[in-house]
Formats: C-alpha cells, structure tokens, sequence
C-alpha cells in the first residue's frame, strides 16, 4: 500500500516538475483535460456579464495602411503588390549576422524566393540570395562585398546633366571594387552609384537602387599631402551597415502569391485569465506552437501550447518592431522603433495616445495598442482589449 | 472517482471565473471545498492523484500549467490528511470548514513559495479564502457524501 503511495506520489510529482519546465509534450497532454470545459462551457458563458469592448475601426484600418506603408518603404524597388509581374517585395526579417563571411540569414516564407533574387533594404541593394536552406524558409544572402554575389551594372552621374558613368561592382574580401568603366571621369566626392537599367541585357536587377559611395584610392600631392586619385582602383562603399538591418526586402518568385495558414476559432468565456485565453482548436485543426492570434485586425496573442484540440494563448506581442503612427504633423506618419529608448529615431520622441501596429506579411497590418506612458526609458504599451464574443483568427507567423 | 474529481474541479474553477468576471477580486473559489473535502476523506493512497485531478482542472480552466496547481494541491491534501482521524467522520461539525482554511493556506503559501522559483503564473491568492466560506453549507452533507462514496465506513 505504501509502495503504491510513493509511486502515485513519485509520478506525479515528476509530471509536476516536467510541467513547470514547460516540456511540450507534457504541456500538450495537459490539453486533453479540455474536453471536460465544453459540457459547461455554453451553459455557463450565458451567465458571463456582456463586456462589449468598443473599437474604432479607423483605428484597425490606420494599422493596416500604416503596414502597408511601411512595407512599401522598405521593400523599395520591389513592388508589395506586384504579385503577378517579376515578383513582389517580400519585407522578411535578418536572424543572423556574419560579418566575417559578408553574409545575412533571412527567414523566408517557404517556397517564396528563389536563389539570386536581390536583397534590398529602404532602396538600397544590399545583395542576393546566395543559398536556401532549411525546407526554403532559410536564406543565405551574399552581401555585395562576398566574392560570391554576382557582378552588377552600375552607374554614376557627375551631374544632372552629364553622361553616366557605366561599371560594373564584384565583391572580394569585403570590399566592393568598380571595374570596366565606361570613362576615366573621375566622381566627385561623395558621389553616390546606382544600379544600372540592364533588362535589355536580361538582367532583371531594378535599376536605381543605390549601390554605394564611390571612393577612391590616393597619391601623393605635389608639395605633401594625399589626394584622391581617380586613376587608382575605384570602391564603393556602403551607404548603411547591413549589419545593422533588421527587416529586409527580398524579391520574391514571380507569380508567387503570399499565402499563409488561418484557422478560425473561438475563445473559451470560462477558462481564462488575465492576459491568457483558451482557443477551441489544437493541432488537429493545423495550430501550431508560435502561431498569432487576430480578433478583427487587432492582435491577440500568441499560442504557447497547442494540444489536440485546444490551445492556450497567452498575450504576448510579436518580437521585433512596432510602428507607431505619429499623427502629430496631420498625416499619418509610420515610425518603426523599439519601445526601449535606444531603438528610437533620432530627435523623435512617441506621444501617449498614438496608435502602435504590426504586421504579417500575408494577412497585412493590425493593431497592437496604443502608446501609454513615455518615460526615460522608452514607452508602455497598452495593449486593445479584446472581446471574448467574438471569433478569431489563427495565422501562422 | 478521480476523473469525477477532475470534472468537479474543473466545474468549480469555471463557476470561480464566471463568478470572478461579475464581482471580481471578491469572488470565491469553491475549489477549495472540493480539496477540503478530499483532504478529509480520499484514501491516503491515492490522496496524489486526487491533488493531480484537482490541481489539473483548475489548471485547464486558469490557462496554465499543471505543475503549479497540482503540487499547490499535493502540499494542501497533504496537510489536511495529516491532521485527520480515519477512524471517524463526526471530529466536529465544522471540519470541513477548519480543512478548507488550512487547505487556502498551504495552497496559496505553496503558490507564493513556486513564484519565486519558476516564473510560471499561478493564481492562488484571496480566492482560495473567500472559498473556504463556501464550506459552511457543506457542514453535514460532507460526511455523508464520504460514506456513500465509499471513503469511510463509520
């Protein structure tokens, strides 16, 4: 008898343990107790007080538009629309960094781009995609100064009025190097190169990318000193630090069409908490762990435990930047920081009120609050209340 | 009887949170009535799994993770079980009272004590007191209801 104690007493306690550590299969099982929620569920969710959050839908539509903004901004050449021509921008974020190989890693929706396809960030071509790994939904992008990223046609203009200058940029150690120009014309200083219209050529690169700033080598001036000399060997060098990136744009593959995993639900009214709800579906409905919660365009949370056929979501804003809409100058004006000081743009400072939005590439904008308190430190965000009532949507992110 | 206890649990803890969404902080948690009652009167060697049935149903209905609740729920059943008398069912009419207090107590000091190690949430705060109140009605039935489950025979 008091074998069996221990042992009930052991199981149980290691199931404990396994649960707080947050071990997945143990957290999916726990699901299955769920079941025992619906016999009461719609008996009990009528004697729940009507909480009727009110929205401004202007509010959900400025987060989509603020997204879609957004997007375009930083996709640059490549279109967010353009879905039907030569590919549209995909805007993905940088997961890791490789300054010693000239590289960046993208997360990719699967399938959605194709090795070669140029990387740009704000209309600056930072590179290509030199490989894919991980069933497509890893990008390796070859930055330009890589030895591996594919010569391209650039130019540069003098002035307004003067001939470009044609070139072409290759990477080596780093470095961009400009060889076979069209002229010995030297630039000025700081000029600034682009990618060159070579379609003509079947090279489908968007032209008027900003390539770099030319500089170039130096000589001895008669009587001391250095001046530049055009004769020498001509870099360009990069207009930002592509190190510094956190969401890019990649040109996707033509025709692809941005497509992406929903499934609606319905939050439980009798099992939650503060900042936690139950949805009715589990992973044999296709949820996932990770996947966003969206009730009518403002964001919900994310699922931290999917079970067969529940799953618990918890309040949780997705990592990365939010987009304040600053409306201080009359117009809506997309300001993508971080809520810590540090991620602030220069001589900006958020206004308690104004609307935060995110965005997913696929099912576009939402809204993720409003900006509260600003202190020192950064600002609060006050997260949209959420109506138990209504049904939502499960994306995948 | 342990997944009824699981059903019962998980019953209470939603009638907690309908409760909860009307009067607020104020709503009591009849779950404690439930652990009292068991702490009372659920045989010592399968006392673990009716922690693990009351801990994991209000759990499901609280969003979080088992482990939390039901080790809440082992400290409290353990405590109680240790101060009762087996051979009897009529210690004191208000019993069941003193076992639900004692079982708000050691849960919500469980609860505090797993707070500063795991940062897991684990509710178990005023709740749990405001329903141990919720055992004065169950007073005499609670005996009676442990001799037709079959828990005491005296």
């Amino acid at each position: 008898m008091a074998g069996t104690k221990r042992g009930w007493l052991a199981a149980v306690l290691v199931l404990c343990v396994m649960s707080l550590a947050g071990f997945a299969p143990v957290r999916a099982i726990e699901q299955f107790a769920s079941h025992a929620l619906g016999a009461l569920e719609g008996v009990l969710s009528e004697w729940m007080p009507s909480e009727a959050v009110e929205r401004d839908p202007q509010a959900t539509a400025r987060a989509r538009d603020a997204h879609a903004a957004y997007l375009e901004s930083v996709s640059g050449a490549f279109d967010p629309a353009d879905t039907d021509g030569d590919g549209a921008g995909l805007l993905v974020p940088v997961v890791s960094r490789s300054p010693d190989r000239y590289e960046l890693v993208l997360r990719v929706p699967a399938g959605a781009v194709a090795v070669g396809a140029p990387v740009a960030h704000r209309g600056v071509l930072l590179g290509f995609v030199h490989r894919l790994g991980e069933d497509d939904t890893r990008a390796t992008v070859a930055l330009l100064g890589h030895s591996a990223a594919r010569p391209v046609a650039g130019e540069w203009k003098a002035s307004e009025a003067a001939r470009p200058v044609w070139f072409l940029v290759r990477g080596r150690e780093g470095d961009m190097h400009v060889s076979g120009r069209s002229s010995t014309v030297g630039p000025r200083p700081d000029q600034l190169a682009w990618t060159r219209d070579v379609g003509r050529l079947g090279d489908d690169l968007p032209p008027g990318l900003v390539l770099g700033r030319v500089v170039t080598g130096t000589r001895d001036a008669p009587g001391g000193g250095l001046v530049d000399d055009p004769d020498t060997e001509v870099r360009l060098q990069p207009v930002l630090d592509p190190y510094d990136v956190d969401v890019v744009g990649v040109q996707a593959k033509p025709g692809h069409a941005l497509s992406t995993r929903t499934v609606g639900a319905a939050l439980s009214r009798t099992s939650r908490a503060p900042g936690r709800w139950r949805v009715d579906v589990g992973t044999t409905s296709g949820v996932r762990t990770g996947d966003w919660v969206i009730q009518d365009g403002v964001f919900v949370g994310v699922i931290v435990v999917a079970g067969r056929s529940s799953s618990e979501v918890v309040d949780r804003v997705p990592a990365g930047l939010a987009l304040v809409i600053d409306d201080s100058g009359g117009a809506d004006e997309v300001v993508p920081c971080t809520p810590d000081v540090a991620g602030w743009p220069d001589d900006w400072r958020p206004r308690s009120g104004q609307l935060v939005a995110g965005g997913h590439l696929a099912y576009g904008g939402f809204l993720l609050g409003e900006v509260g308190a600003v202190g020192d430190d950064g600002w609060r965000l006050i997260r949209s209340r959420i109506d138990p009532h209504r049904a939502v949507t499960i994306v995948e992110p | 009887m342990t997944l009824l206890l699981l059903l019962l649990a998980v019953t209470a803890t939603q009638i907690h949170v309908v409760a909860d969404a009307w009067l607020g902080p104020a709503a009591p948690d009849p779950t404690v009535c439930l652990a009292a009652f068991c702490g009372l009167y659920w045989p010592r060697g399968t006392l673990p799994l009716a922690a693990l049935a009351l801990g994991w149903g209000r759990a499901m209905v609280l969003v979080e993770p088992a482990g939390g609740q039901v080790l809440c729920a082992l400290v409290a059943l353990a405590l109680v079980a240790t101060q009762r008398d087996d051979n009897s069912t009529s210690e004191g009419g208000y019993a069941l009272v003193w076992a639900a207090l004692t079982v708000s107590l050691a849960w919500a000091a469980a609860g505090w004590l797993l707070g500063q190690f795991t940062d897991v949430p684990i509710k178990a705060g005023r709740e749990l007191f405001l329903g141990s109140v919720l055992a004065l009605p169950f007073v005499r039935l609670a005996p009676v209801t442990a001799r037709v489950a079959g828990f005491v025979t005296t």
